[in-house]
């Protein structure tokens, strides 16, 4: 995209084209970021649920002033991003720039769509036929609306409208892929529900099994899965842009949630084991427990359902309960969690930690430690559990007592021979 | 020096039977099993409005800076070079 950016910096500057982009991504304010870093000013649009339904990106066009498309536009060859035809031709009578076309023009207005939605709709109206009717064709109509025009409820509104649609067609794949969105969106927010993120990766999952060819769908299973399924590190471009920012006397744009682990992790051709001779920090169980009093722990497997053979990564998410005003004490040893994983399963490393943030005694802070288990190459389908356990010093309360609790964990995925 | 042509013939002649044996063992395969043959994978199309002489959809989305619901059809008036990307 940068390269895109520099070829059209002429005619930029000439007035005679303009760049927009439109973003297919989870957390779009990451894309900020790298638009910041690049020194690329264009307006972006945020298409998280891709509601254009594109298959893949990059897709690049060349679109005339009536808002018709006359390129698609594959590479920049020799410094040259579009013909000199495109910039003279004559497509339509002149408009003056930058007018704001905000009644659609009824012959320019695609046919696939379920909200034209160049107006704001009437969300209250649109639940209304969508509770009354209760077809999939009005929630769908009610949940892409809500998601561009909803209000502060807007992820409630659409997890209740793609829910509301995939519990009556399970097989719609963009329902199924939007709905995941919605509940990540929501895992990410103070909102978050105990299994938002587990079911949004089970949603994607469904939908990608319906459609193993939509890759946008792919690339949200990818972005948290194993690093087996990766093609790329998807953002580890994120610190050398902060770094280069930071360099040019800016601060760069905050993030709202700060990729980790395995959004950064590398790609591996095969899996890998390491630590095996790690000792186990509590083999006897001596620890004291915490079972969810003071801290919660969601474990939640990418994807869900593995093949023999194949490798699942389990986020596990070790949140102080604030009302209780717990939190960590930083002045001893580090998070950690031990796998024991059964007879033929394989687990990257058994022992894996978080690290202590610094110059901080105390904290609130959510820890997530990843880690990826293989399935046996002989193993018969159905759940699969294995188990492990967490050690971290917590406190009670503010100036309460300070203890290292152990908390079990059952890390679970499910094993499919015809998957 | 003598050259053995039977040695030199033999594996050519086993080749040419591997040649002929293989492909046609996969024939009765696909004739036999027809859906265990994977499809040969083609090209996602592009949706409605993204092919050449098409308006581009007018949908709204939010805007990055601040949130508010945007259309392409804002921009009409203008040439745009239009990038749907990510940033992974």
């Amino acid at each position: 995209m940068p390269g895109w950016h520099e070829a059209t910096e002429e005619l930029r500057d000439a007035g005679k084209i303009r760049m927009v982009g439109i973003i297919q991504e989870q957390h779009p304010d990451r894309a900020a970021l790298f638009m910041q870093w690049k020194e690329m000013g264009w307006p972006l649009l945020v298409d998280s649920y891709n509601l254009l339904e594109v298959p893949y990106v990059p897709i690049t066009l060349a679109i005339d002033e009536r808002g018709i498309v006359r390129r698609q536009l594959r590479a920049i060859r020799d410094g040259q991003v579009i013909d000199d035809a495109f910039l003279e031709e004559a497509f339509a009578p002149a408009v003056p720039p930058g007018a704001r076309a905000r009644q659609a023009d009824a012959a320019s207005t695609p046919t696939a769509s379920a909200s034209p939605a160049t107006t704001r709709p009437d969300l209250a109206a649109l639940r209304a036929v969508a509770v009354r009717e209760d077809t999939p064709d009005a929630w769908r109509d009610y949940g892409n609306a809500v998601a561009v025009w909803g209000g502060e409820d807007r992820l409630e509104r659409a997890i209740e409208a793609f829910g509301a649609v995939v519990r009556e067609e399970p097989e719609d794949g963009w329902a199924l892929f939007r709905l995941g969105v919605a509940l990540r969106a929501r895992y990410d927010s103070e909102a978050r529900g105990p299994d938002d993120f587990r079911n949004a990766v089970s949603n994607w999952s469904a939908a990608l099994a319906i459609d193993p060819n939509q890759y946008i769908w792919r690339r949200r299973i990818q972005q948290y899965g194993p690093r087996l399924d990766k093609p790329y590190p998807f953002y580890d471009w994120v610190p050398v842009a902060r770094e280069e920012v930071r360099a040019r006397g800016q601060d760069p744009v905050p993030l709202i949630v700060e990729p980790r682990g395995s959004e950064f992790a590398e790609p591996a051709r095969e899996f890998v084991t390491a630590g095996a001779d790690a000792l186990e920090p509590d083999p006897r169980g001596r620890v004291l427990r915490d079972d969810g009093d003071f801290i919660t722990a969601e474990v939640v497997a990418v994807p869900p359902t593995v093949a023999p053979g194949e490798v699942a990564r389990f986020h596990v998410t070790l949140r102080p309960i604030l009302e209780k005003l717990a939190h960590w004490n930083n002045e001893v040893d580090e998070t950690v969690i031990w796998v024991d994983p059964p007879r033929g399963w394989e687990v990257e490393a058994p022992l894996l930690s978080h690290p202590l943030p610094p110059n901080e005694v105390v904290s609130q802070e959510t820890r997530i430690i990843e880690v990826e288990v293989k399935a046996p190459r002989l193993t018969f389908s159905g759940p699969a559990r294995i188990p492990a356990y967490a050690l971290y010093y917590v406190c009670e309360d503010v100036n309460g007592i300070c203890m290292y609790r152990r908390q079990d964990l059952v890390l679970s995925v499910r094993v499919e021979r015809d998957r | 020096m003598t050259t053995d042509h039977r040695s030199q013939r033999a594996p050519t002649d086993a080749k040419r039977t591997f040649r002929i044996t293989i492909p046609l063992l996969m024939a009765l395969w696909v004739a036999a099993f027809p859906a265990t043959v994977p499809a040969v994978a083609q090209q996602q199309e592009l949706p409605v409005g993204f092919q050449v002489g098409e308006a581009f959809p007018t949908l709204a989305f939010p805007a990055l800076e601040d949130g508010q619901p945007t259309s392409m059809a804002d921009f009409r008036g203008e040439r745009l070079i239009l990038h749907v990307f990510a940033s992974w």
